[in-house]
C-alpha cells in the first residue's frame, strides 16, 4: 500500500491522504465470500421453487449485490468519470454561511441525504409489483440501482457539486441553453403535481372509511402544532425532547384511535367518505404551504424524520429475526399478461414504471443537485453519500417487497384488486379471486377475509389498494411475532399507516411550497411582484394554482369509476422515470462535453433503457387500443357507447360513471402526451449537444474553477488508519490555533 | 478520535468501547435531528469572522432558522 500526502498550504498539515490500495490475500477472501453470499441469496431465489424460501435470502443476495456495486461498479464511475480532485474545495467549504451552505459530516450528510430522498414511494411501488411474482421485482430493485439509480444520483450529485449547488433545472439551461432548461421546468413542475396527487390518492385509499386511521392521523395536526409552538416559545433548540414528546403522542394518539374504533358515536365522526377526504387534504395542503414553516411543517419534518429511521430499524429487526416464509410464487401469471389487478400492463414495460424509487428515481436528481451538494466537505465523499444513500434506498424497497410477498396470496390479492372487481365486499372478492382471477393457486373465503380485518381493528380490507394498506398490513405479520403478539397486530397496523401518512403528508406540503415558488419564480418573468415571496396576495394565488392542479387529479383518482390507483399509478411512474431520463441525458451531455465519450456508456445505459421503458409505456398508454390499457382507447370506446346510449359498460354502471371515465382517461391521455413530448425534447437536445461535443473532442462546460481546499475530512463511511493519523494532527493543528 | 485500529480498541476495553458506542448514537441522532444546528452555526460564524461576536443569539436563531425555511423551501421527495 502506497500512501501519498496532499498538502495545499505550508502552515496547515495535509489535506487530503490518497491511498494506492494493492490486493492482499485478506481483502481477496473478503471480496470472494462477500460474492459467495450475494451468489448464494441469488441462486435461492431464482431457481428454489415448491419449497420453502426464506426472507433472509433476498436479504442477502441484496446486500451481497450492493456492497459488490459499491466497491467495483461506483469505483469505476469515481476513477474514471468523476475523478473527485482532494485538492479542490467544495461549494460548502468556500460559501460556508452556516445555512444551506455548511460543510456537515459525512455519517451525518448520509443521514439527511437519505432522510430526504427517501419517502413512501420505496414502499408502494415493490407492494403493487409483487403481483408479477417475487423475482422480476427484486432483480430490478438491486440491478436497477446498481446501474440506473445510483450512478444517476451520484453523478448529479458530484456535477451539481462542482457547478456550486445548482439545481437540475439549472444545469440543463446551462448545459442544454434556454428553451432545453424552459422546458426541463415546465417538465418539473407538471411532475411534482403528478406526483403530490397519486401520493394522496395512496394516502386517502389507507384512509377511506377506516375510523381508526382518519383520527389518528388528523391528531398529527395538533401534535405538530403544539410542538411548533413548544419549539418556538418554550424550549427553543430542543429538537430530540420536542420529538419525543411528539412521538409519545403519536403513540397515545394510535391507541386512542383503537377507542374511537370501538365507540359508536366517535366511529361515526370518523368514518369518512373518499371525496370528504381529498377536500380535507386539499385544504390542509394550501393552509400547510401558506403557514409559516414552524407553525407545522418543520415539527412534523422531525417527526418524519424520528418515524423514517425507527420504523425502517424496527422493519429490519422484524424480518431478520421473524425471517418469514415467501409465499407469493417466483414468477405469477401477471408477469406474462397484462392481466394483473393491482396495475394493468405487461412486465415490460410496466414493472419498470411501477418500482421507480428503489430501483431509479427522477424525483432524487431534485435532492442530489441543490441540497445536498452544497453539504459537502470533500469530493471524494460523494460517492458515499450520492450512491450509498441510494442504495440504501433500494434496501427499504427490498423489505418492502419481502413484507408483501410473505402475506397469504388471497390476502394480498383482495387487498389489492380495485373495488370494480370485488365490489368492495368479503364475498364479492372471495368469489373473484376463487373463479375470476386468472391466477392459480390462490384462494380465499369471507371468513378469512374478515377476520383479517378484525385482526387489524378495521371494518374491512377488501379493495384497500395503493400499497400502503399492504404494507401495513406485511408489516402487522412481522412485527407482531416480535413484539406484542397477536393483540398487538392492530397497534402494528396503524402505526405503519401512520408513518405512510406522515411521509406523504410532509411530501405533500413541502411539495406544495415548493411548486408554488417554482410557479411565482415562472411567473415573475411577467410581473416582477410575483419574486417577491413576502407578497401574500402572490404567495396564496400561486398556492392555490398549485393546490387545485394536484387536487383536480386527486379527486379524478379517488372518484375513478375504474379503481383510481391502477390507472394513475402508470403516469407517477412513468412521470418520475421520465425526470430520471432529463437527469440522464444532462449528465450524458457533460460527460460528453468533457471529453470523456468512451465512458458515456455509464450514464448510457441508465438512458437508453429508461427511454425504451417510458417511451414505450407512454406509446401504450396512447396508442394501445386494448381499453384496460390505452387511455384513449378507453376514452373512446367509453364515448362511443355513451354515444350509442348505452348505460353501463363492464364494470361501470349508469351515465354518469361512464361520462367520468371519458373525462379522465382524456386528462391521462393528454398528460402522457404531454410528458412524452417534454422530454423527448430535452433528450433530443442533450444527444445535438454530445454529438457537437464528440464531433470537437470536448466543449467547455459550466463548472467552477479550482479554488484550493484547507480543510480535511475523510472520504468513507468509516476513516481509515492513515485517515485517522491525519485527523489526530488536524486536531493538534487545532488546538494549537486556538491557544494563540 | 484514537490511531488505533477500532476492532484493537474495543478488546482491550470492551466496556469502554460500549459507553463511546452509546454516546456516538447519542451524537449522531442530535446531528441527524438538527439538534446541534446552533453549534454548527457559531462554529460556522467563528469560521468566517474570526470572533463569535455579533453572532445571533441561541432563540433568534432558532427562529431564523424556520424563517428561512419559508423563504427557501426544500423538496421532499416521494
Amino acid at each position: 500500500m502506497s500512501v501519498e500526502y496532499i498538502k495545499t498550504e505550508d502552515d496547515l498539515p495535509p489535506v487530503a491522504v490518497v491511498e494506492k490500495p494493492r490486493w492482499t490475500p485478506a481483502k481477496i477472501v473478503l471480496w470472494v465470500v462477500i460474492a459467495l453470499i450475494a451468489g448464494a441469496g441469488w441462486s435461492m431465489i431464482a431457481f428454489v421453487r415448491g419449497e420453502e424460501l426464506s426472507a433472509s435470502w433476498f436479504v442477502a443476495a441484496a446486500v451481497g449485490s450492493y456492497l459488490i456495486g459499491f466497491r467495483f461498479y461506483a469505483k469505476l464511475i469515481e476513477w474514471k468519470i468523476c475523478r473527485p480532485n482532494p485538492k479542490r474545495a467544495t461549494p460548502a467549504e468556500l460559501n460556508d454561511n452556516g445555512r444551506d451552505f455548511a460543510p456537515t459530516d459525512r455519517r451525518v450528510l448520509f443521514g439527511h441525504h437519505f432522510a430526504a430522498i427517501s419517502g413512501a414511494g420505496p414502499l408502494v411501488g415493490p407492494i403493487l409489483a409483487a403481483q408479477m411474482g417475487y423475482l422480476p421485482g427484486t432483480l430490478w430493485i438491486v440491478f436497477g440501482v446498481i446501474l440506473a439509480g445510483g450512478v444517476q444520483d451520484y453523478m448529479v450529485l458530484f456535477f451539481s457539486m462542482r457547478r456550486n449547488g445548482r439545481s437540475l433545472g439549472q444545469m440543463t439551461r446551462d448545459e442544454l441553453g434556454r428553451t432545453g432548461g424552459i422546458i426541463a421546468s415546465i417538465g418539473i413542475i407538471l411532475i411534482m403535481v403528478i406526483l403530490i396527487a397519486v401520493l394522496g390518492v395512496v394516502i386517502i385509499n389507507a384512509l377511506a372509511e377506516s375510523p381508526w386511521g382518519v383520527f389518528s392521523i388528523a391528531m398529527t395536526i395538533p401534535i405538530a402544532v403544539f410542538m411548533g409552538i413548544y419549539m418556538r416559545y418554550l424550549r427553543p433548540g430542543k429538537v430530540i425532547e420536542t420529538s419525543v414528546i411528539g412521538i409519545v403522542l403519536l403513540v397515545v394518539a394510535i391507541i386512542a384511535g383503537g377507542w374511537v374504533h370501538s365507540s359508536p358515536f366517535w366511529s361515526e365522526v370518523f368514518h369518512l367518505d373518499k371525496v370528504t377526504l381529498a377536500w380535507c387534504l386539499m385544504i390542509y395542503g394550501f393552509l400547510a404551504a401558506v403557514l409559516p414553516v414552524w407553525v407545522l411543517l418543520a415539527p412534523r419534518d422531525y417527526l418524519s424524520t424520528f418515524m423514517k429511521i425507527g420504523t425502517i430499524v424496527l422493519l429490519a429487526v422484524g424480518i431478520l429475526i421473524v425471517n418469514p416464509t415467501v409465499q407469493m410464487p417466483a414468477l405469477t401469471e401477471f408477469a406474462f399478461n397484462s392481466e394483473g389487478p393491482a396495475f394493468a400492463g405487461a412486465l415490460f414495460p410496466f414493472l419498470f414504471i411501477t418500482i421507480a424509487c428503489g430501483a431509479l428515481s427522477g424525483f432524487h436528481a431534485l435532492i442530489s443537485s441543490g441540497t445536498t451538494p452544497k453539504l459537502i466537505e470533500k469530493e471524494t465523499q460523494a460517492r458515499l453519500i450520492g450512491y450509498g444513500g441510494m442504495l440504501m434506498e433500494s434496501f427499504v424497497a427490498i423489505m418492502a417487497l419481502v413484507a408483501a410477498i410473505c402475506l397469504d396470496k388471497g390476502l394480498y390479492f383482495a387487498m389489492n384488486a380495485a373495488e370494480p372487481l370485488t365490489g368492495g365486499t368479503v364475498q364479492g372478492a372471495s368469489d373473484f379471486i376463487n373463479n375470476s382471477l386468472g391466477m392459480s393457486g390462490v384462494e380465499t373465503s369471507p371468513e378469512v377475509l374478515d377476520q383479517a380485518a378484525k385482526d387489524v381493528g378495521e371494518e374491512s380490507i377488501v379493495s384497500r389498494t395503493g400499497g400502503a394498506p399492504t404494507l401495513a398490513m406485511g408489516m402487522a405479520h412481522i412485527l407482531h411475532n416480535v413484539f406484542g403478539g397477536p393483540a398487538w397486530m392492530s397497534f402494528w397496523y396503524h402505526f405503519a399507516v401512520m408513518f405512510e401518512a406522515l411521509f406523504i403528508l410532509t411530501t405533500i406540503d413541502a411539495g406544495t411550497r415548493v411548486a408554488r415558488f417554482m410557479l411565482s419564480d415562472a411567473l415573475g418573468n411577467f410581473s416582477k411582484k410575483f419574486r417577491d415571496p413576502s407578497w401574500t396576495p402572490g404567495a396564496w394565488l400561486t398556492t392555490a394554482i398549485m393546490v387545485a392542479a394536484w387536487g383536480s387529479i386527486l379527486l379524478m383518482g379517488v372518484t375513478d369509476p375504474l379503481g383510481g390507483i391502477n390507472t394513475l399509478f402508470p403516469l407517477f411512474g412513468i412521470s418520475n422515470q421520465l425526470l430520471a431520463a432529463i437527469a440522464l441525458a444532462v449528465i450524458f451531455a457533460i460527460v460528453c462535453k468533457m471529453g470523456l465519450a468512451k465512458w458515456a456508456w455509464i450514464p448510457g445505459i441508465p438512458l437508453v433503457w429508461d427511454l425504451l421503458v417510458t417511451m414505450v409505456a407512454s406509446w401504450q398508454k396512447i396508442f394501445s387500443s386494448d381499453p384496460k390499457l390505452g387511455y384513449w382507447a378507453q376514452h373512446f370506446a367509453y364515448k362511443d357507447a355513451l354515444a350509442a346510449g348505452e348505460t353501463s359498460m363492464g364494470n361501470t354502471e349508469g351515465v354518469e360513471a361512464m361520462s367520468a371515465v371519458v373525462r379522465n382517461t382524456f386528462v391521462q391521455g393528454t398528460l402522457s402526451i404531454v410528458f412524452a413530448l417534454l422530454v423527448a425534447m430535452v433528450v433530443v437536445m442533450a444527444v445535438w449537444k454530445s454529438i457537437q461535443a464528440v464531433k470537437k473532442g470536448s466543449l467547455p462546460t459550466t463548472e467552477e474553477p479550482l479554488v484550493e481546499t484547507k480543510m480535511f475530512a475523510p472520504a468513507g463511511l468509516i476513516a481509515r488508519k492513515p485517515e485517522r493519523e491525519l485527523q489526530a494532527q488536524w486536531d493538534e493543528h487545532e488546538a494549537g490555533r486556538q491557544k494563540e | 478520535m484514537s490511531t488505533a485500529h477500532p476492532l484493537s480498541r474495543i478488546a482491550s476495553d470492551p466496556w469502554g468501547s460500549v459507553r463511546a458506542g452509546a454516546s456516538w448514537l447519542h451524537w449522531y441522532l442530535k446531528e441527524i435531528m438538527g439538534e446541534n444546528a446552533y453549534l454548527h452555526y457559531l462554529e460556522s460564524y467563528e469560521r468566517r469572522h474570526g470572533t463569535r461576536e455579533g453572532a445571533m443569539e441561541e432563540k433568534a436563531f432558532w427562529r431564523d432558522l424556520t424563517d428561512e425555511q419559508d423563504r427557501n423551501p426544500k423538496a421532499r421527495c416521494c
